[in-house]
């Protein structure tokens, strides 16, 4: 599985920032199928991503950011733990 | 090339052929291009500033969409830095504009900023402000305090005196934190008035200075007001 790492993001309250290591960017087509399957894809274009779970919404960009809205830290770096997985998985990962 | 005088004529009589000349050659340090720093950047190119400095390390997400000028579908997720660079040379091309990265205070940027007539400082955190403003007070270079928060704003310029007396900076206030909602209005106002600042720094005009401040509060039947910082 990809390293990560959190960082707080400059947006909104209750957000956080996933960047992944070694500068790895995401592929929008594979990451809507591997996520989709666990997630509501609410928009997606040539370079985000936007997702609705029932615990938090995401986005994803193709530059390989995830903002995670309405999470706490710990909530943040469980889930990116799982995204990071299934990105991986899907070969979402360019 | 459209020629400059072409470009920037309704900018005449206000400015002066001699002030809008001060203003072409004058070097400008905008750090921060988000909600403050890109309408500051927008009113400093259409003043006909031909000499930038643009510092921001982010990209631009969704959440900026509902305050920061060059946030758009087309620059989504792209740099703020390139996007600025490209909004100044799709209104004026014979622009020349040095782009930062995140910026710090290293000697770097400590060379790229130094001969600004002025730096604007519109980045939204405290330690990246205090970080800016004790670089330029050791560089002697004008700083433009600039922020948006909420429906509010505020700015003034130091130029010697002290960025932590007029904030009376702890370490609670220091500590990082996420950033609250701005309104587009707010941001807009702010990042003009701190623009304004910088033009009056170089045609030598007046500017509100530390420890004196603009504030204004969009909610408020007065817009602006001047109240004492520290």
């Amino acid at each position: 599985m990809r390293d990560f790492y959190t960082i707080e993001p400059c947006a909104t309250s209750d957000s956080f920032e996933i960047k992944f290591a070694k500068g790895a960017k995401i592929d929008i087509e594979k990451a809507a199928k591997a996520l989709g399957r666990a997630c509501q894809v609410l928009a997606k274009t040539p370079v985000v991503l936007v997702l609705k779970a029932d615990d938090h919404s995401a986005s994803v960009y193709a530059s390989g950011r995830i903002m995670l809205k309405n999470v706490t830290r710990e909530e943040a770096e469980s889930i990116g733990r799982k995204y990071a997985a299934a990105l991986e998985k899907g070969g979402a990962f360019i | 090339m459209m020629p400059y005088s072409e470009r920037f004529p309704r900018n005449s009589p206000t400015l002066s052929v001699a002030q809008q000349e001060k203003v072409r050659r004058s070097a400008f340090s905008i750090i921060g291009l988000g909600g403050t720093g890109g309408f500051a950047l927008e009113c400093l190119v259409r003043l006909g500033a031909e000499r930038l400095i643009v510092s921001d390390g982010d990209r631009f997400e969704l959440g900026n969409f509902n305050r920061q000028l060059l946030a758009t579908d087309r620059t989504l997720d792209a740099k703020k830095a390139d996007a600025a660079a490209s909004r100044a040379r799709s209104i004026n091309p014979g622009i020349k504009i040095k782009k930062l990265g995140k910026f710090d205070s290293g000697p770097l940027s400590a060379r790229a900023i130094g001969d600004s007539e002025a730096v604007l400082d519109c980045t939204d955190r405290l330690p990246a402000k205090m970080e800016i403003a004790g670089l330029c007070r050791k560089l002697r270079t004008p700083y433009v305090f600039c922020s948006a928060q909420g429906p509010r704003g505020m700015v003034s310029v130091f130029s010697g005196y002290p960025f932590e007396k007029a904030f009376q900076v702890d370490e609670k206030r220091l500590a990082p934190k996420h950033c609250a909602s701005t309104l587009c209005p707010a941001a807009a106002l702010a990042g003009s008035l701190a623009a304004a600042q910088a033009l009056n720094l170089a045609i030598g005009k007046p500017v509100v200075r530390a420890p004196n401040a603009m504030f204004f509060d969009i909610f408020d039947r007065r817009v602006s007001w001047r109240a004492r910082l520290g």
